[in-house]
């Protein structure tokens, strides 16, 4: 499976900078999973969970949020807690 | 040749400020390695953001947001990022000699200059030329959030969206390294790809473990997002935040660039102080020497003319 490049971090620390298989991320009008080669995105995110899954951890590691911004573009994907 | 209570005076006086110096070096070597962590971290949040921030306005500058709208006439504001006290060596008269060579250049700044003050160094210099204060804020804490820099972003954002101002510019200094530190003025708003491009790229440390060039490489401008919910919503909350970040993110590379300067200021006045404490002491010693032996002279003098 093809993997992107996901950035997760907050003012204080960089939470996640990493080759990841999927997100899911909880967009204003639902919870929106993010593949490889997803369209242009920009999103509003509001309180809820990501979940990270990736080679090693297919599982998905958890990260509680408040609110974000989500962007995707060429194949890379950054969140903005 | 001064007298000898006067060189013990003067060299105790001498002491003293090294001891104060010192004092203020150790304490600024603390905050000031506090604070650079605290923007280095920052940093890859800072640089994602404005990252964002230029590929919208891309895209919006089409939609005419009076934010990314450019207009052709009205005064500048001028956020005028400072420390709130000196002896930070050139750190606040290098912003201070940008806002000044900006302030001269008629051609960028018709139409007039609005201030507003972070800082307090920044505002005593403006109100001592008698310029328009919009609005300041002082004695930020080393812990600033970005909550905090909410009141700016909102006054700017407000300024340009109500047509007031043609432009936003912001004088701050970026930090380079502990004994490095530059002073320079970029453009906020109307917010434009090109000019938060130049913003992402200044947000790259140029050297040290924080300094990887992969970011501004993907940086490719896209031709256009899907943006949910709808543009206007996502806009309106986005937009403004992300400018936030960007006023956020001059603050504490301010914060950290004053720390270093104060930091490296009070080293070089605590060696300076120990070299005019030596040099004191040489004199001195010589005012003592010959003291004595002019007594000498006079006792031998003395007792030759007893003979």
């Amino acid at each position: 499976m093809k993997g992107f490049h996901l950035t997760v971090s907050s003012v204080s620390e960089s939470m996640f900078d990493d080759e990841a298989l999927s997100v899911v991320v909880p967009g204003v009008e639902g919870d929106m999973e993010i593949l490889a080669e997803h369209e242009p995105l920009i999103s509003t995110l509001k309180a809820g969970t990501i979940t990270i899954k990736t080679k090693d951890n297919p599982e998905g590691e958890k990260f509680a949020i408040e609110k974000g911004i989500l962007e995707v573009a060429n194949n890379r994907a950054v969140v903005l807690v | 040749m001064a007298g000898l209570k006067e060189i013990k005076n003067k060299i105790n006086s001498v002491n003293k400020t090294r001891k104060v110096t010192r004092a203020m070096e150790a304490v600024s070597a603390v905050k000031m390695r506090k604070s650079q962590e605290h923007t280095l971290s920052a940093r890859a949040y800072a640089r994602s953001a404005v990252r964002i921030l230029a590929q919208v306005s891309s895209v919006v500058e089409f939609g005419k947001h009076p934010l990314v709208a450019k207009q052709a006439t009205g005064p500048t504001a001028v956020v005028l990022v400072t420390s709130d006290k000196g002896l930070a060596g050139s750190l606040n008269s290098a912003v201070l000699k940008l806002a000044e060579q900006f302030v001269a250049n008629k051609d960028e700044n018709k139409g007039g200059i609005k201030w507003i003050c972070i800082g307090k160094r920044g505002l005593d210099w403006v109100e001592r030329r008698g310029y328009e204060v919009v609005h300041s804020i002082s004695n930020i804490s080393d812990d600033v959030t970005e909550e905090e820099m909410r009141e700016v972003t909102n006054l700017i954002t407000a300024l340009k969206e109500g047509g007031e101002v043609r432009k936003v510019n912001i004088i701050y200094t970026n930090f380079k390294s502990t004994f490095e530190q530059e002073a320079v003025m970029r453009r906020v708003l109307p917010l434009s790809y090109g000019a938060l491009n130049d913003i992402v790229q200044g947000i790259l440390p140029s050297k040290g473990k924080w300094a990887d060039a992969e970011d501004s490489k993907g940086n490719k401008q896209i031709a256009d997002y899907k943006m949910e919910p709808d543009r206007e919503s996502l806009l309106v909350e986005v937009l403004p935040r992300l400018v936030n970040i960007l006023v956020f993110h001059t603050l504490l590379e301010n914060k950290a660039s004053e720390h270093s300067a104060r930091m490296v200021a009070m080293k070089n006045a605590t060696d300076k102080a120990g070299e005019v404490g030596m040099l004191l002491k040489r004199k001195f010693n010589k005012a003592r020497q010959a003291t004595i032996t002019a007594e000498i002279g006079e006792i031998t003098s003395g007792l030759e003319a007893m003979k």
